[in-house]
């Protein structure tokens, strides 16, 4: 973690301090229809929301639906665009109003729906935007959106896994961004913010971000390091307090309570300032990385198949028929092609614009990855969050020393998210690895990295499948083991795809072991580790019996003391990390790693 | 009591679940069976009664046979199966233990439970026989203890969630 220098905590600051587990809102700070506890029910009764609730931006429904807007006109127009050239060439003619003073009605009740439609389409996004307020308080982010359907999400600050930024191309055009908070309890994205001002948008992150982390927002980040990305462009709190009365108004009766939690009015926004750019991705790279990545083999599999099917139907059918070979290849191998070549591109275009002027930079919030082509997506990934790594290579990409690095955070689920660097030398990884990870707490971390990218056999400590076994993995017998470290288990595995697995102890959520009657014979088992759902599986497949036994043991062991010190939800606050530290530490007397 | 298997934890003496689920387990085993062989039987009553003549005799044998004795060893298993399940409670976490020929043990930290269901079909409330099911933030946890009585599955609710609170734990 890159700065924990923090100035003492204010004495009247325990609503950071209380444990986070205790459920009921203190109701402190809160203005007066939060009363004590009363802020997970909806305020059922006279008002849906009152003043303290903010607008979001006015533009928000049309940057959300332009698409039906450009997309109804679109299709009515093209449809029937004969009717509408020749009602342009009556027009020019002058014939369109002779007709029109003639009988005027037809053209009335057209242009009368025509604005109809417009009125209604106003209307709803005019609701829409009345309807969708939010509040952000001390402990919650609330928002609430509908006009029929009223629905009311809340987040727990203290629970925010996350807060993503995203910008789609009209959104950045209007310079506006929407916030997204994911929330461990929840699945998927618990609240969303749409569309705010993209400056506000940015304040609102870091604020939450550091309250997620159990910081203050108020306590100055000393800039120590060099500032790489330009600060918010323009923060000037005299426009956020005006343009958000909600939030700043809220939060200064909870200054008075609770002893100045709040940025106070004129102290610029601090964020950005000991940001250190930890891994970027060349464009050059990108794209190599995905000519030799997965897709394309797949794509030269598939087109080499169908080359192979195809071409052989074609030749049948122009031997047999009195078709010429190339009619016979244009009628009978494109249809088959299309699809693939749709897909290809699909997959790239996924690719490219998740991959697109990639840059990780570690904040003072966690690691912010800024990437995109058309939607420009900034999240933060706070440390303490990351329940699992993996880093992976491909078989291509091995010449290049390129690697992939996957994260497992609650509440992404198998989204493009978590990938933390599509594509990266092994350096960018080990930065990003040492950032994002808690200190292996070995003497040469550096050197057992390397071994679980890379190595095979014993050597470092690392094991394998047990030669005995070798029918089950006669490839990559020698790669798949695990090592535990005294503070997260490393698993590889793979010989042509090489992965390696990192998972801290204490974030394992329950270990379960499995042994078919075959491994019983061969004495090995395999150690599945459940983790939150995610692209990550957790398996040391095989192992031999007495060492996984012997691992199933230590890891409820960990899980044990684990579960015992303070959960790190605010992950940065200096008590809760040296707890940490302290109960790691006694569990590594206690049940000391092989 | 189980015997030791050569996955489980040394020194646990495994409580195993009610009797009662052995009967559970073969009435819906049988049901189950009974619906397949009506399936399966399809074409057996066709060619008898002449509808259809086209399936061949000798693989309607076969498929029927397999199922047989698929169906046999599956009956005859279930008595064994359900003592083969598990449950210890340790001083921190819960061990699961299933299987006869694919054994598999799960650990369950109390302070990782998010919340314990117990769930009961009517076929389960006739026998007073409730399923304790264990969730976790990981949906990769599949701990359940199924034919546990119904007075310890809340028993069980009430320990587990109360050791839960103790030592609730986040992600």
């Amino acid at each position: 973690m890159t700065e924990r220098s923090h100035s003492p905590m204010e004495p009247g600051d325990e609503a950071h301090v209380r444990s986070p587990s205790s459920e009921t809102a203190s109701g402190h700070a809160l203005g007066p229809h939060q009363a004590a506890g009363g802020a997970d029910q909806p305020s059922t009764g006279e008002a849906w929301f009152d003043e303290s609730w903010t607008k979001v931006h006015p533009l928000s429904p049309l940057v959300r639906g332009w698409v039906t807007i450009v997309a109804i006109p679109a299709a009515f127009f093209t449809y029937n665009w004969e009717f509408w050239s020749d009602l342009w060439n009556a027009w020019r003619s002058g014939e369109l109003v002779e007709n029109l003073q003639a009988n005027p009605t037809p053209y009335l009740i057209g242009g009368g729906v025509f604005l109809g439609l417009a009125v209604l389409i106003f209307v709803g996004f005019t609701l829409s935007w009345w309807f969708t307020r939010y509040q952000v308080t001390d402990e919650h982010v609330m928002v609430k959106s509908g006009i029929l359907f009223r629905q009311h999400r809340q987040a727990r600050i203290d629970r925010v896994q996350a807060v993503d930024l995203r910008q789609p191309l009209l959104a950045r055009f209007a310079k506006l961004a929407e916030l997204r908070f994911e929330v461990a309890e929840g699945d998927g994205t618990a609240a969303t913010l749409a569309f705010l001002r993209k400056h506000e948008a940015e304040q609102l992150r870091s604020d939450i971000m550091n309250r997620a982390a159990g910081r203050s927002p108020e306590q100055p980040h000393h800039p120590e390091g060099t500032q790489q990305y330009d600060a918010a462009p323009g923060t000037s709190p005299q426009t956020a307090s005006v343009s958000t009365p909600g939030v700043y108004a809220g939060e200064a009766i909870g200054a008075e309570a609770s002893g100045g939690i709040v940025v106070p009015a004129g102290v610029p926004a601090q964020e950005d300032v000991a940001d250190r750019v930890i891994a970027r991705v060349p464009i050059g790279r990108l794209i190599g990385s995905m000519l030799a990545g997965m897709v394309s083999i797949l794509v030269i599999l598939l087109a080499l198949a169908l080359l192979v099917v195809t071409g052989g139907i074609a030749l049948g059918v122009a031997f047999f028929t009195d078709r010429s070979l190339a009619e016979a290849v244009w009628n009978i191998e494109l249809p088959f092609f299309i699809p693939l070549i749709i897909g290809g591109i699909v997959a790239y275009w996924g690719q490219l614009s998740g991959g697109w002027n990639f840059t990780a930079t570690m904040t003072s919030a966690g690691l912010r990855l800024k990437y995109g082509l058309t939607t420009t997506n900034t999240q933060t990934v706070p440390p303490g969050r990351v329940q699992a790594i993996q880093i992976q290579q491909g078989l291509l990409w091995r010449p290049f020393g390129w690697y992939k690095v996957v994260v497992t955070v609650a509440g992404y689920g198998l989204d493009s998210r978590s990938t933390l660097l599509p594509v990266g030398k092994v350096e960018d990884v080990m930065r990003l690895a040492a950032e994002m990870f808690p200190d292996l707490r070995i003497d040469n971390p550096e050197q057992m990295f390397t071994e679980g990218l890379r190595g095979r056999g014993t050597q470092l400590g690392f094991s394998e499948v047990p030669a005995r076994a070798k029918a089950f993995d006669p490839l990559v017998r020698r790669r798949r083991g695990f090592f535990a470290t005294p503070s997260a288990l490393m698993i590889r595995d793979g010989r042509l795809n090489r992965k390696l697995i990192m998972v801290p102890h204490e974030r394992i959520q329950s270990a379960a072991l499995h042994q078919g009657p075959v491994a019983r014979s061969a004495r090995t088992a395999t150690l599945n580790i459940h983790i939150p759902a995610g692209p990550i599986t957790v398996r040391a497949k095989n192992q031999d019996l007495e060492q996984i036994t012997g691992l199933f043991e230590q890891e409820s062991g960990y899980a044990a003391v684990a579960r015992r010190m303070t959960d790190r939800n605010q992950w940065m606050m200096p008590e809760e990390l040296r707890e940490f530290e302290k109960m790691v530490g006694e569990a590594t007397v206690r049940e000391p790693a092989d | 009591m189980l015997h030791s298997e050569a996955i489980d934890p040394a020194g646990v003496e495994w409580t195993r679940v009610d009797e009662k689920y052995i009967s559970v387990k073969l009435i819906t085993g049988i049901l189950g069976w009974l619906v397949t062989f009506a399936v399966i039987g399809v074409p057996l009553v066709l060619s008898w009664t002449g509808v259809w003549m086209e399936f061949p005799l000798w693989l309607q044998i076969l498929v029927i046979t397999g199922a047989l004795v698929w169906a046999v060893a599956d009956i005859v298993l279930i008595p064994r199966r359900v003592r083969a399940i598990g449950y210890h409670e340790r001083s921190d976490d819960l061990l699961i233990r299933k299987g006869l020929l694919w054994q598999q043990v799960v650990a369950v930290p109390y302070g990782r439970l998010q919340y314990v269901d117990i769930e009961a079909g009517p076929l389960m409330r006739k026998f007073g026989l409730c399923t304790v099911q264990l969730k976790t933030a990981s949906a990769a946890t599949d701990a359940s203890i199924p034919g546990a009585v119904r007075s310890e599955g809340a028993r069980l609710r009430d320990e587990l969630s109360a050791r839960g609170q103790a030592r609730l734990a986040g992600l």
